[in-house]
């Protein structure tokens, strides 16, 4: 498949998510904004990705439209080698299931199940036998082995994040997409919940694509996109040079940068 | 699993849905047992005559007495017949009873009866009694007759509340043979019998065995019975049309407040047709709960109802319903499907809910109005408008059930079209709202413009209790004043005073002797062949010379009837007379409906010639001119008449028909009201806990406790005068098609008639639940400290 990150750090490359000149155009005539600007940009299989920029970048719209939640205006998007135009709605959403996690800001599980059920709903809905035995391997991979039989009301917000990851994951997909998933939790519930995301990556090879403002989430990844007036302003890679905190500082710059020039 | 689960734990959203649907099933299976139970029946008094020879009631005459006679003979002697008797029966009513019909002694073997006490009628003053009639065997007795009133004495007693004269006497009484019984031998083949007595018969009458003998009922009987079963259908479809819409505009609202996670499931990889499924799931579950407690409610509820409808004489005499298990089964089965159809468009809407709403915050409805929608309620509108306007004024319990059924198709469009009207008429009541100084006026225009939904779901059982209240209303009144417009006018034109019967069907020949003056027709029927070829009953009024003089061969006809018999003045004609008899007339006149009242309706003869052929005749009312009612009263009061003047006449009219519906109109009434109490609670108590969040943000943003309650009382005050408005118009369309209809019919203008405190207090009660169901459950949320916690 042909690369659009050509040959990084990593060496030859397979890209799990490719957008080849996506734009995402919301209202019409003088009313219409361009969230997403003609923007290519691909996602390496078992890398953990960030995509930062200021706010109203384009960056959760870039998310939506990678993950087949929303359709571009123009442009394609090319998710685990299927062009995702082709597919009607009932297709697209067989194709989230099995190949696609989410994991959103909040609101990420359903009041009325169990932790349990919640992980085990994406293949009870493919209408899939699900084996206890999976679900608290996955539970455990999550640190969260004892709370299985917890509604959502009765766990943390990092907890049902990481229950909202362990959901994603059940279904051992080609691509985890997150969208803020930190955004409102303290820093040591951040820091757990990625050291999550991390070790996925690492440990399993897992591709994480991340949508984040805050530098120190970005640090976290093998590669920061940054977004700026719905197009693609720039990449950072993670040399294993600069430590994490130097990471967080240099990401921070570039943001500042980039918001100092929408001012502009 | 996940409807199940989503049940269980929110079975709160859920109550107001349950309830609705129980109470409807249980309406429903306990109108389906009085219905059945209403069914028309073999008359006791044939018990023990297994076949029938029955002249035909309204298509054909009756037997003369020679014929009657002679297919009495040739009966007897058919095989496996062991007895004929052809029935007399005659107008004879015991003073202050309503018993009105006697018979000749040998009617008795008909019904299985005999003498339990004393000896057989068999003089002219002789007669025997039912038990239960309370009187006395040896005592005298005063017996109404078409002639006037007569003492006979009580010889025996039978059970029951039948009354039997001497043969001799029924014979001489009796205008014509409409019954011949027969009594079979034990073992006789019924079949044979049967085709045996039709070929003698042939098609002067009909044959009837078993189940068939039920079309022997008296007429009185087949009317009520007729009546109460069309207002029980109405209660139905109303029952079944109001929990339609609650379950529907419940699980609408339900849709709605649930984007959020209906957009998770979706994301998370559930096809829209999974989450349809899983809407229906939800709607199974309800309605599976409600039927089987509703089929159970009508276990209690069905002596109830059916108590209500004898005292509203809507059902027959002798009435007793049971409770059938399989009516029930149908009922409960009937509430599934209503839960079902009730789910069916919020279901495809939740299936349309995009993965992206479960990031969405503010709830903004896009695009409520569908094709579907506009189509639908354009159609069912019109619907309305044309039932309304097309209703004929055919008596009260049809007029009714036609303006219920306009007021249903009305409600239903005018739902379907509510996110175009409701915007629309909510801007007009905005307007001044943001005018007004203060953040109350601008915070509920603009959420009620913005949840569009809300306010219309809302707004819709509103319109419903409204608009059900007023048409019903509405239209006894318009109707009330019709009837009394038609009989004032009727007696007007004819004389100062009015002599009524006073507890029997009709005034004797005695008591018209003792009014002394003035007019009265005597009323019967005589049967013609029309041009079609059916031979049919026509009204016939004996009128004296002095109301137009006719010879005794001569014959008057109204113009409607002229042209579909195809008489013509000086045709000769054949007709039959009530007691069979045939005869040649001379067609003297085709009247005209506004020549002359006196002679409107059918057909004219002179009051000769109606009594001597019609001994059971008796007349409605006498018109008395140049007289005080005080002074006629006088002369008739002994003779169960009642003098009065016109007006009270034209009032009497329409008290005895309204006071046969007001129960149960009351019932439908009380009925919308229950239901669309509990729509009107459900949703705003859902609405306003949803909100929570909303009522937060305008704490933070400086609002006293006092001042949200202010705004969410302001709505929904609003929002229930919306709803009131729009019901008020289906009704005034309604009723209004049917004052239309009625002046048509009647030629003076009859004016638009609704009740106003009954609205007023429909309107009270739901503004009253309106403001409950939102401020409460809003004043709640806040002092338990959730509202200033925004996430």
């Amino acid at each position: 498949m042909f690369s659009i990150t050509g040959t990084g750090w990593l060496g030859t490359v397979e890209e799990v998510v490719q957008l080849w000149g996506a734009s995402r155009v919301y209202g019409s005539g003088d009313q219409a904004v361009r969230a997403l600007d003609a923007v290519t940009v691909g996602f390496t299989r078992g890398t953990f990705t960030a995509v930062m920029g200021p706010s109203g970048s384009g960056k959760s719209t870039l998310l939506q439209c990678a993950a087949g939640l929303d359709r571009p205006t123009e442009g394609k998007v090319v998710l685990a080698g299927v062009d995702l135009a082709t597919l009607s709605e009932h297709k697209l959403t067989l194709l989230r299931r099995s190949r696609v996690g989410f994991v959103f800001q909040s609101f990420n599980l359903m009041s009325a199940l169990t932790a349990e059920q919640n992980i085990a709903l994406p293949m009870r809905l493919a209408r899939k036998r699900v084996k206890t035995t999976d679900l608290r391997v996955v539970l455990r991979e999550v640190g969260l082995a004892d709370r299985a039989q917890h509604r959502p009301s009765e766990l943390s917000g990092g907890q049902q994040q990481r229950v909202a990851i362990a959901r994603a994951l059940v279904t051992k997909p080609d691509v985890v997409f997150a969208d803020e998933p930190t955004g409102a939790l303290d820093t040591k519930t951040s820091h757990e919940v990625l050291d999550l995301l991390r070790r996925i990556v690492d440990r399993h090879g897992q591709t994480v694509v991340m949508v984040t403002h805050d530098p120190v989430a970005g640090a976290f990844a093998d590669r920061v996109v940054f977004l700026a007036d719905g197009r693609v302003a720039g990449e950072l890679f993670a040399d294993d040079g600069s430590g994490q905190g130097g990471r967080a500082e240099a990401i921070a710059k570039r943001v500042a940068h980039l918001e100092g020039e929408a001012v502009k | 699993m996940l409807s199940m689960a989503i049940l269980r734990n929110r079975w709160g959203g859920f109550v107001g849905t349950f309830v609705a649907l129980a109470l409807g099933v249980g309406l429903m299976a306990t109108v389906a047992q009085v219905m059945l139970a209403n069914e028309a029946r073999t008359p006791e008094r044939y018990a023990a005559a297994p076949v029938v020879v029955h002249s035909g009631g309204l298509e054909r005459p009756p037997f003369s007495r020679e014929r009657a006679d002679s297919l009495a003979a040739g009966l007897a002697r058919v095989p496996g017949v062991s007895g004929v008797v052809a029935e007399h029966a005659f107008y004879a009513q015991p003073v202050g009873t309503d018993v009105v019909r006697g018979r000749g002694w040998s009617s008795a073997s008909l019904a299985g009866q005999g003498i339990l006490v004393g000896a057989v009628p068999k003089s002219d003053r002789q007669i025997a009694v039912g038990d239960e009639l309370g009187l006395g065997l040896g005592s005298t007795v005063t017996v109404i007759t078409a002639r006037g009133p007569s003492a006979y004495q009580i010889t025996g007693l039978t059970k029951g509340k039948d009354i039997y004269f001497s043969d001799d006497l029924a014979r001489r009484s009796a205008p014509g043979v409409s019954v011949i019984g027969l009594m079979l031998a034990p073992g006789a083949d019924v079949r044979a019998v049967e085709s045996a007595a039709s070929a003698l018969v042939a098609d002067e009458g009909s044959v009837l065995v078993g189940e068939e003998r039920a079309a022997l009922e008296p007429q009185e009987d087949a009317n009520r019975r007729s009546d109460g079963t069309t207002l029980l259908g109405t209660m139905a479809a109303i029952a079944a049309f109001v929990s339609i819409f609650v379950v529907a505009s419940t699980f609408a609202l339900s849709v709605a407040q649930r984007r959020r996670e209906l957009g998770l499931l979706r994301a998370v990889g559930a096809t829209p047709r999974q989450v349809r499924r899983m809407m229906f799931g939800e709607a199974l579950g309800v309605g599976a709960a409600a039927s089987s407690c509703g089929a159970l409610l009508a276990i209690p509820l069905t002596p109830l109802l059916a108590a209500m409808l004898d005292r509203a004489k809507l059902v027959a005499q002798g009435f007793s319903p049971t409770i059938q298990g399989w009516a029930l089964l149908a009922a409960a089965v009937a509430g599934l499907v209503v839960a079902l159809l009730g789910v069916w468009s919020a279901s495809r809407r939740a299936g349309r809910v995009s993965p992206l709403e479960a990031l969405r915050e503010a709830a903004v409805d896009r695009k409520p109005m569908t094709g579907g929608r506009w189509v639908f309620g354009i159609l069912l509108s019109l619907l309305g408008f044309g039932l309304a306007f097309g209703s004929a004024a055919s008596g009260p319990s049809a007029v009714l059930s036609a303006a219920a059924f306009a007021a249903m198709a009305l409600i239903a469009g005018l739902t379907l079209l509510a996110p175009v009207i409701i915007p629309s008429i909510a801007h007009i009541t905005a307007w001044p709202l943001a005018r007004m100084r203060g953040a109350t006026g601008l915070l509920v225009r603009e959420s009620m413009l913005v949840a569009v939904r809300r306010t219309a779901s809302t707004a819709a059982p509103v319109l419903v209790t409204v608009g059900f209240a007023a048409v019903i209303t509405g239209v006894i009144a318009t109707f009330g004043v019709a009837v009394t417009e038609d009989g004032v006018i009727d007696a007007r034109l004819r004389g100062g005073v009015v002599v009524l019967p006073d507890g029997t069907p009709g005034l004797s020949d005695a008591a018209v002797a003792a009014v002394g003056s003035g007019e009265g027709p005597l009323m019967s029927r005589i049967y013609a062949r029309f041009a079609d070829g059916q031979v049919s009953a026509v009204e016939a009024a004996g009128v004296t010379a002095a109301v137009f003089p006719m010879g005794a061969d001569e014959i008057a006809i109204a113009e409607g009837y002229a042209e579909s018999l195809d008489w013509k003045p000086g045709d000769t004609v054949e007709v039959v007379f009530a007691d069979g008899e045939r005869q040649s007339l001379r067609v003297k006149k085709i009247t005209d409906d506004i020549d002359d009242d006196a002679l409107a309706g059918g057909a004219v003869l002179p009051r000769e010639v109606v009594r001597e052929h019609d001994g059971n005749a008796l007349t409605d009312a006498v018109f008395v001119k140049d007289d005080s009612a005080v002074a006629v009263q006088a002369r008739v009061r002994a003779l169960n008449a009642v003098a009065a003047d016109p007006e009270t006449y034209a009032r009497a009219r329409v008290a005895r028909e309204e006071n046969l519906i007001r129960l149960v109109v009351l019932v439908m009434v009380g009925l919308s009201l229950a239901y669309t109490a509990i729509a009107v609670a459900n949703t705003l108590l859902m609405a306003t806990t949803a909100r929570a969040r909303d009522f937060a943000v305008l704490r933070l943003s400086g609002a006293t406790a006092r001042q949200v309650a202010t705004v969410v009382a302001a709505e929904a005050m609003v929002v229930t005068g919306i709803g009131a408005v729009l019901g008020f118009a289906v009704a005034l369309v309604a009723v209004g098609g049917v004052a239309w209809a009625l002046t048509k019919d009647i030629g003076v203008r009859i004016p638009l008639e609704m009740d106003w405190p009954v609205m007023g207090i429909v309107f009270g009660v739901c503004l009253a639940l309106a403001l409950a169901a939102s401020v409460v459950p809003a004043r709640l949320g806040m002092r338990s400290g959730a509202a200033t916690r925004v996430d």
